[in-house]
């Protein structure tokens, strides 16, 4: 009798086991089709509805927990407003100064421009009328991405590889676009690189993202200087983003002798910790890869 | 919702809780193998639609991680709120590792030392909080669940 229980006992284990490798091999299955289709291109469309469903749904809740930080940032004390509040009047003055002169680098440029009859596919970025104001709703929901949500979509003129900015600097570009949101790959991503240069020197690198929200700045040259405390900027290589937005500031280079190429560490000027509202550049239309190799008129 | 909307603003050390992830090994070791597998397949399948790494890395991730929780299934006592706390950390670990691997097998740049160093073990602990909050919520849904089954 204990004999005949054990072996109805030993089929029912195998009996689960079975039933769980079937479970297992029918999810593995599943797995393995989704990313076949990820990857054919036809899981955008999964994702993109996803996200159409859920967004005023994250647009609550997000509003609901920046209400939430206002209250809490409500409890600093009177002195430490006031001391913040001296520290940003002597940096706007700064900045207004800089400002002034940067302006008179920019006229001077495009009279030099003129001269040499120099002919660019987007003359200037006028923020105000070609940007559309986006609302941050929510970020990749792991550790390892940097991705953010936005209010804004295809309804309101945001279109696949836009650049993102803020008011401080650049954010990243546009990856994913529904019809009342998208989703942003920030330059802090390790999947994200940026062709920049230096303002200074005019060194030229590409910026990668790095774990933990920092950047590096690559690819710069042995036997060209480049310190911290130098701003980097967009270069506008590659037509992907637009030239002379803010990247950050360099606080620590990388030499080595033996190393064909220096790495410096930036800071971003943007706070990617306090995202809340982004401008995404509309009337920027980043050149697809094919079209720079296409032959120049006259030749065969 | 809480994943993608809410979590971003519980942040600490730049990483912030996996929620998702926590229901998940609760749920695994106080409900059969089954049961669990599914849910746990749904919640990277989420996962995996709102994040930007390749489609299936989280669905994968997550059915590993649970059928590794579903081994203390039956083998503690489902009030003992001591062992999930305790294993969260090493599952979150478990999940991080399982994920960036097959990030990194399909083309995505991953930079170990310091993932494991700065964020893993940092969101272990922030996945730990929540398993202690948490964990008696999971133990009342499954007093619930079995007391409809046993009425059945």
């Amino acid at each position: 009798m204990a004999g005949f229980a054990g072996f109805v006992f030993a089929d029912e284990l195998m009996e689960n086991q079975n039933r769980q490798g079937l479970l297992l091999a029918i999810f593995a299955a599943l797995i393995i089709l989704g990313f076949a289709l990820d990857r054919l291109g036809y899981m955008t469309g999964v994702r993109v509805a996803l996200q159409t469903i859920f967004q005023p749904a994250e647009s609550a809740v997000s509003d609901a927990a920046q209400r939430a930080e206002k209250l809490s940032e409500q409890q600093q004390t009177v002195a430490q407003l006031i001391e913040e509040n001296n520290t940003l009047k002597t940096e706007a003055n700064r900045l207004l100064i800089e400002n002034i002169q940067l302006k008179e680098l920019e006229g001077e440029n495009e009279r030099l421009r003129q001269l040499l009859n120099y002919t660019r596919n987007n003359p200037g970025i006028n923020f105000e009328a070609a940007s559309v104001v986006g609302q941050v709703i929510g970020s990749d929901p792991n550790n390892f991405l940097y991705t953010i949500f936005i209010d804004v979509g295809a309804n309101d003129g945001v279109a696949k590889d836009m650049p993102v900015v803020t008011h401080r600097g650049l954010v990243g570009r546009v990856i994913q676009v529904g019809p009342n949101s998208s989703q942003v790959l920030l330059i802090i991503d390790p999947a994200s690189s940026v062709n920049a240069l230096v303002q200074n020197s005019r060194v030229q690198g590409i910026i990668n993202g790095e774990l933990g929200g920092t950047l590096v700045m690559e690819r710069i040259p042995q036997g060209k200087t480049v310190s911290p405390g130098d701003l980097v900027l967009t270069s506008g290589l590659g037509g992907n983003f637009p030239d002379k937005l803010v990247i950050g500031q360099i606080t620590e280079v990388f030499q080595r002798d033996l190393d064909l190429f220096q790495t410096a560490r930036v800071r971003s000027t943007v706070d990617f910790g306090d995202l809340n509202t982004v401008l995404v550049i509309t009337s920027f239309q980043p050149n697809p890869f094919k079209q720079e190799l296409q032959p120049a008129e006259g030749q065969n | 919702m809480a994943q993608v909307s809410l979590s971003p603003h519980l942040q600490w050390q730049s990483v912030h809780p996996n929620f998702l992830l926590v229901a998940v090994v609760a749920w695994s070791m106080l409900n059969p193998f089954p049961r669990m597998v599914s849910w746990a397949f749904l919640a990277g399948l989420l996962l995996d639609l709102f994040s930007a790494a390749p489609f299936g890395v989280f669905s994968a991730s997550m059915v590993a991680v649970a059928t590794a929780a579903n081994f203390w299934f039956d083998r503690f006592a489902p009030t003992a709120i001591l062992l999930p706390v305790a294993l969260i950390l090493p599952y979150s670990i478990g999940f991080d590792v399982v994920s960036l691997l097959l990030q990194q097998l399909l083309g995505r740049p991953v930079q170990w030392s310091g993932t494991l160093l700065q964020l893993t073990f940092s969101a272990g602990l922030l996945n730990l909080v929540v398993m202690m909050l948490f964990y008696p919520l999971f133990q009342w849904a499954r007093q619930i669940t079995r007391r409809d089954e046993i009425e059945i």
